[in-house]
């Protein structure tokens, strides 16, 4: 589903955000990223929907090569991932209900989306997604009245309503107290088991990852220096990830 | 011992040079005030005209109000009528020149910087200078100042319809790129949202500046109160200028303070 082969990004002041990585997530799995700030997390997750190029390597994303796609082949890609961001990146002035119909863009030509010509399949599936994340009738609130732990589920129902495969997740929880983001990672676990959903998320809090995911992925100065399950993660390992 | 360098800043050095400075000001002042006939003497020699001149204005004729409301209407639909046309060939002009919105390419940044020099020179062209140039070729009038006003205003606003476009959070921009939208959709859905309070803002504020550059264009001959007043003035009617005097007082005044208020509820600053 995602596969990686000697994956590199360097950027034209020479810093590089990832180098060689090689590695391969099947379909339905709970995958976690850790590492410190500026290890290549977020670099890694935005080359997955293809926001950011890799220098070389290869990249396959669900039958799609990244680094050969066109314009629109990416469009059509990126409609099955979602992606949720740490600050939610919601449009402010708009309603839940917009701002989750947004999710539907990457179904239809651009002047259909442009005009809003949302289908009825869209709006009821936007109802049932808000509903599904805990926002039952609160459809029409302004996306700034929302506290931040709604406005996260907002983007969670956002990013669901694409119908997705994959949902990229950037430290979806950094901005949310301690017991919200296990709400939100409740959620993206739910539609992982429900949904067969594949879930990367990128997550700085080390309890977090070793309870929601199976497997780990900890990267260190954009090289993978562990990949496997979190019964593997011994003291040696951390030590080499953090220090 | 090493020396400590001091970075002396442009204004330091500036004031080190504080009495050759004030020498050429002082000089710069007296030449151009003898090119420019400056005498305040010959205010005190002509006091008694001047003084007839005061008095002649009052008490204002309140015979010509409704003559003076039809043209303070015509002013306003003219300043009006300006904007939106100046707001229309604006908007486009600023999604062109915002280079968030542009490709990140060779033909993007020429058609960012080929916007934004026209924005530039169009800004340079006084309204005035624009309705000479239309009276010219469409005659004198209120048609005239109206082409004015929309081709200066597009400078202004293209200017800050851009800076707006550019200053929005791209959080949301990447989300909505993110589901797969096409350009335009991320436009309409990300975008626009955030710019349009600045928008609105941004109209008013300039439609509030062409009812003041109306009444100025009328002077030149471009219809409204402006050339009322000119016209009085001409004829030596200091009574009826009064009346048009404070109109345009009580106007521009009434204006500057509407539009404050709805600006600050607006985007609330």
């Amino acid at each position: 589903m995602i596969k990686a082969q000697n994956l590199s990004k360097s950027y034209p002041d020479g810093t590089k955000g990832l180098s060689d990585l090689t590695l391969t997530i099947n379909q339905g799995e709970f995958v976690a990223i850790i590492g410190r700030s500026g290890a290549g997390k977020s670099t890694f997750l935005r080359q997955v929907n293809g926001t950011i190029l890799p220098t070389s390597g290869e990249l396959n994303v669900l039958g799609v090569d990244i680094l050969k796609a066109k314009t629109e082949e990416l469009r059509k890609l990126r409609s099955k991932i979602g992606f949720i961001f740490q600050q939610f990146n919601l449009v402010k002035s708009l309603s839940v209900m917009q701002n989750v119909l947004t999710g539907r863009l990457g179904y239809h030509s651009d002047l259909a989306g442009t005009l809003g010509l949302f289908s009825e399949e869209d709006k009821k599936l936007a109802l049932q997604y808000i509903k599904e994340v805990g926002l039952e009738g609160r459809h029409n609130s302004r996306a700034d009245q929302l506290s931040g732990g709604q406005q996260q589920r907002v983007a969670i129902a956002r990013a669901l309503v694409q119908d997705p495969q994959i949902i990229l997740a950037d430290e979806p929880m950094a901005s949310l107290d301690p017991k919200l983001s296990e709400v939100v990672l409740d959620l993206l676990k739910h539609f992982n088991q429900q949904k067969k959903i594949s879930i990367i998320v990128n997550i700085h809090v080390l309890e977090l990852a070793k309870k929601y995911a199976h497997r780990i992925l900890a990267l260190k100065a954009g090289r993978l220096v562990y990949d496997g399950p979190v019964s593997g993660l011994t003291d040696d390992v951390l030590k080499s990830v953090y220090d | 011992m090493t020396k400590t360098k001091i970075n002396y800043n442009f204004l330091d050095k500036f004031l080190s040079f504080k009495y050759f400075i004030a020498a050429v000001l002082v000089g710069a002042f007296v030449w151009s005030a003898q090119a420019t006939e400056f005498d305040l003497s010959v205010l005190w020699i002509n006091r008694g005209q001047l003084w007839s001149f005061i008095t002649g204005m009052f008490p204002p004729d309140t015979a010509i109000a409704k003559q003076v409301f039809d043209e303070v209407v015509i002013t306003i639909q003219l300043a009006f009528v300006g904007t939106v046309i100046a707001t229309i060939i604006s908007l486009p002009l600023g999604f062109l020149a915002a280079s968030n919105v542009m490709p990140k390419t060779k033909m993007g940044s020429f058609i960012v910087n080929t916007t934004r020099f026209l924005l530039n020179a169009d800004r340079a062209i006084d309204a005035v200078i624009l309705a000479l140039f239309f009276a010219g070729a469409v005659g004198l009038g209120p048609f005239a100042g109206t082409l004015a006003l929309a081709i200066h205003s597009v400078g202004m606003l293209g200017k800050l319809f851009f800076e707006a476009i550019e200053s929005i959070d791209k959080g949301p921009v990447e989300a909505v790129e993110s589901a797969g939208a096409g350009k335009l959709s991320v436009i309409r859905w990300a975008m626009i949202p955030q710019v349009i309070p600045y928008f609105i803002t941004y109209f008013l504020f300039r439609f509030e500046l062409n009812i003041r550059a109306a009444v100025v264009l009328g002077v030149v001959g471009a219809g409204g109160i402006g050339f009322l007043l000119q016209s009085y003035m001409k004829l030596f009617q200091y009574q009826k200028t009064c009346t048009v005097v404070l109109v345009i007082l009580v106007l521009v005044m009434g204006l500057d303070y509407l539009s404050t208020k709805l600006r600050q509820r607006l985007i609330g600053s």
